[in-house]
């Protein structure tokens, strides 16, 4: 089960899921991800409320942020690092970007997430 | 039957293991002590539970787990097996097979009654081994079956995985309970968002896995995927060769193992003389993410082997309990020599005998610590035995107990842990007869069914506490009053505290128990338990409240031998009192003096010290010269003082038993030959504030 909420907060906007963000909902999550990536715009996620993570979310994200990047768009992370993607980070291995050798700067969305998380 | 999904497979697998569980089980009921059988039904479970995980049965799993935590802390110890255990297992298996073939029938309110009976289990260990709470180590940590090895394993999922309905990360997460981990995700196959077909997996994964489970159990992970995945196994550090070297092989090196990168491009940019990863990357061989991940994997095995080889270099031998003890006499020969020495060169006062006396003073107490180090082992062994004699004499009584621990790492002196099993047993199997009911009167009394031994061990200063603590009937005040009043222990009427009542049951002779039984109550009683906690210097106290149970304390000094002592003059006497119990001296001035209304209460800063004369104790005659010395120590949270002529300083002392003399002087727990030869009698503080606060209290009455 899965809901994808979109709105709009000082002309931005922001979408926010709640639910199982797993392959079951992958389509679904990656369908409303790309009505925004042509629009150079900055994408706010709040994923407070997400309660499952699989692999296939992890790539969705990572998809979406160099794909923004490369278009100069943003993805801003409006919530702390929920339990579960926590967890699937350090699991499946995703987590060592944090400790990345390379200067992704912005393109390093766990980064971002990292960031958004320390920032309150 | 041909099977196609994988699925079919787990389903296979999850009900051949459930009948070899079922099996074990019964087994275990007969020989509840075969490790190997808890350690098989364990496995099990994890791969049950691991395996679900990944094909997507999350409440096989999540129920899995709870059987499994269960077996988990009976491999360590921390439960013993009993037949609610083995009933409960038993239902869980009957309850997981549903769940496997016919998810529809499955009593959802029998399962959310087997959860909470696990959960019941589980909360006792934690809330009364509040240390024990350390992450559980992972499954190999414990079955040590091969030597430990580093592996580099690879793995490609098939792009069409997720369709299968395999999940990635409980394999990863298996992956990892196999040992020491390092999962690296590879994305650089990863497209843009356009272009990527989410239900498809573009991840690949290199994991650094050291563990000593083996190259077969590292293949059970990837049993049910191999058929989709690549997967490649190396070993990249065969772990068990002394003083292999830290260093690890090049980043170039690790590329062209895994085949990224071939001699003839590594040579190119050897010569660029630039940082390799970096070039690999500028001159597009290889993706950042390889040359990450071979970098993450040089750093691993670099810490691995550094750390390795620290504990190598301080690896174990065995030693005989006999050498051991004549080093600690020998160790104790040198202390009362190297006193002798520094006596001579202070009299002598010549520089360079000084010195030379100083620096033997500091070896001699590097070397005796080392050495008492080396007498410190963990109460563990002790602990665990206990287990099986609460699980006899329970039976044999009728009645149902428990024993749970804590702080069984806690380490003592080997000859003080033999010395204390005694006591021990004692006190327990007393919690067991007396302390615990039977489950009937339990129930009538509003208790749980199942009663509760809790024995814990935790360091206090230079001391160790060890508490046995049971939930059963409390101590009856009046009939200990009763049987002190009958024994001419207390005098009829007389006021006397709760603490000290209780105290009595530790007096000779003692014993409120209206029958004797098989199991305690035959004339040993707690009077030779405290004899022999004191007999290690050590003190025992008793503390009960209703509706808390009871629990009996016993403090116990961290070695037996050496200490270090405040050396201490009265008159023509010396006396020792260890410098852990010190807190500070002071001159015995009339200002300490202020509040006192005849010398036995000094003024400290503003608080009320009680303190005892020790000329007035060991009834010195003559008066000292000047003023007297007080020194303030401290137990159980209590200052007292000791008031003496002077006081010598600091010494190394090897503790000798009491002549026969001095056996009755309960101030005096020991003595030692110092370095003049002369005799230091070692004060027992314990008994002084004792003595001191009864005088306090009396003045206070009067």
């Amino acid at each position: 089960m899965l809901e994808i909420e979109q709105k709009k907060d000082n002309g931005k906007i922001v979408l926010k899921l709640k639910g199982e963000a797993s392959i079951e909902n992958a389509e679904k999550i990656h369908k409303s991800f790309l009505q925004f990536i042509n629009n150079n715009e900055t994408l706010l996620l709040d994923l407070d409320e997400v309660e499952k993570v699989d692999i296939s979310f992890l790539q969705i994200l990572a998809a979406l942020c160099k794909t923004l990047n490369e278009k100069k768009g943003e993805i801003l992370f409006l919530t702390s690092l929920p339990k579960p993607l926590e967890e699937a980070l350090i699991i499946s291995g995703y987590f060592r970007y944090k400790h990345c050798i390379f200067d992704h700067g912005k393109s390093c969305w766990i980064n971002e997430m990292i960031r958004s998380t320390e920032g309150g | 039957m041909e099977i196609s999904d994988p699925r079919d497979y787990y389903i296979e697998e999850a009900s051949e293991l459930l009948s070899e569980i079922e099996a074990r089980i019964v087994d275990l009921e007969k020989s509840p002590e075969d490790y190997e059988l808890l350690n098989t039904v364990f496995r099990a479970l994890h791969t049950i539970k691991g395996s679900g995980s990944m094909f997507g049965y999350d409440e096989i799993a999540s129920f899995t787990h709870e059987v499994e935590t269960v077996f988990d802390y009976l491999r360590d110890g921390k439960l013993l097996i009993n037949k609610k255990i083995i009933d409960s297992t038993l239902m869980a298996c009957d309850h997981i097979s549903v769940l496997l073939k016919n998810p529809q029938n499955a009593d959802k309110e029998l399962q959310e009654k087997l959860v909470a009976s696990f959960r019941e289990l589980m909360s006792k260990v934690q809330e009364y081994a509040p240390h024990t709470a350390e992450p559980t180590p992972p499954l190999a940590e414990k079955t040590q079956e091969e030597p430990r090895k580093t592996y580099r394993i690879e793995f490609k999922p098939g792009r069409e995985i997720f369709l299968r309905g395999i999940k990635i990360l409980p394999l990863l997460n298996e992956l990892s309970d196999l040992g020491e981990a390092l999962i690296i995700a590879n994305s650089d196959e990863l497209p843009n968002l356009e272009d990527l077909n989410p239900e498809h997996c573009y991840t690949t994964w290199t994991a650094i896995l050291t563990t000593s489970s083996g190259i077969n159990a590292i293949k059970d992970v990837f049993i049910f995927v191999e058929d989709y995945s690549r997967i490649k196994i190396d070993v990249i550090d065969e772990g068990d060769v002394l003083g292999t070297e830290d260093d690890y092989k090049k980043i170039g090196e690790i590329l062209s193992e895994r085949g990224y990168m071939n001699v003839e491009e590594i040579n190119k940019i050897i010569s660029k003389k630039k940082l390799f990863g970096e070039m690999a990357v500028e001159q597009g061989i290889v993706t950042p993410d390889k040359v990450e991940s071979a970098l993450a994997e040089q750093k691993y095995v670099r810490e691995m082997r550094k750390r390795r080889n620290e504990v190598q270099t301080g690896s174990t031998i065995r030693v005989k309990n006999e050498k051991l003890d004549y080093l600690v006499d020998l160790v104790g020969e040198l202390v009362t020599l190297q006193a002798r020495l520094s006596g001579y060169a202070n009299k002598d006062g010549e520089a360079e005998l000084l010195n030379i006396s100083e620096t033997l003073e500091g070896l001699t107490s590097e070397l005796r610590e080392t050495t008492m180090s080396i007498r410190m082992v963990p109460l563990t062994e002790t602990f665990r035995s206990f287990f099986r004699l609460v699980r006899d004499l329970s039976h044999e009584l009728g009645k149902n107990v428990e024993l749970v621990t804590y702080g069984a790492e806690t380490e003592l002196d080997k000859n003080v842990i033999d010395m204390l099993k005694d006591p021990l047993v004692h006190i327990i199997r007393n919690s067991v007869d007396h302390g615990i009911e039977h489950s009937k009167d339990r129930a009538a009394l509003g208790k749980p069914e199942k009663g509760t031994i809790t024995q814990g061990a935790a360091y206090s200063g230079a001391n160790v506490l060890i508490e046995i603590s049971d939930d059963g009937r409390v101590l009856d005040p009046e009939k200990i009053r009763k049987k002190g009043e009958e024994k001419g222990l207390i005098k009829s009427g007389s006021e006397i505290g709760e603490h000290e009542l209780f105290n009595l049951i530790f007096e000779p002779g003692f014993s409120t128990s209206e029958k004797a039984t098989g199991i305690s109550g035959r004339g040993v009683g707690m009077d030779v338990v405290r004899k022999n906690i004191e007999r290690l210097r050590g003190t025992v106290e008793v503390a009960s409240e209703k509706n808390r149970g009871t629990t009996i304390t016993i403090r116990l000094p961290l070695t037996l031998s050496i200490i270090d002592g405040l050396l201490l003059e009265v008159g023509d006497g010396k006396y020792i009192v260890n410098l852990s119990d010190v807190v500070e001296c002071f001159e015995l001035t009339g200002d300490l003096l202020g509040i006192s209304d005849n010398n036995s209460i000094a003024n400290i800063r503003g608080e009320a010290v009680p303190f005892i004369n020790l000329r007035t104790l060991f009834s010195q005659q003559d008066a000292s010269e000047g003023n007297m010395q007080l020194v303030v120590v401290n137990t159980e949270d209590q200052k007292t003082g000791i008031a003496v002529d002077r006081v010598l300083g600091q010494t190394q002392i090897v503790i000798k038993p009491l002549s026969i003399a001095f056996r009755n002087v309960e101030e005096v727990s020991g003595s030692t030959i110092l370095g003049d030869g002369s005799i230091a009698l070692i004060l027992d503080v314990n008994k002084i504030t004792q003595k001191a606060r009864e005088e306090k209290t009396s003045r206070i009455a009067k």
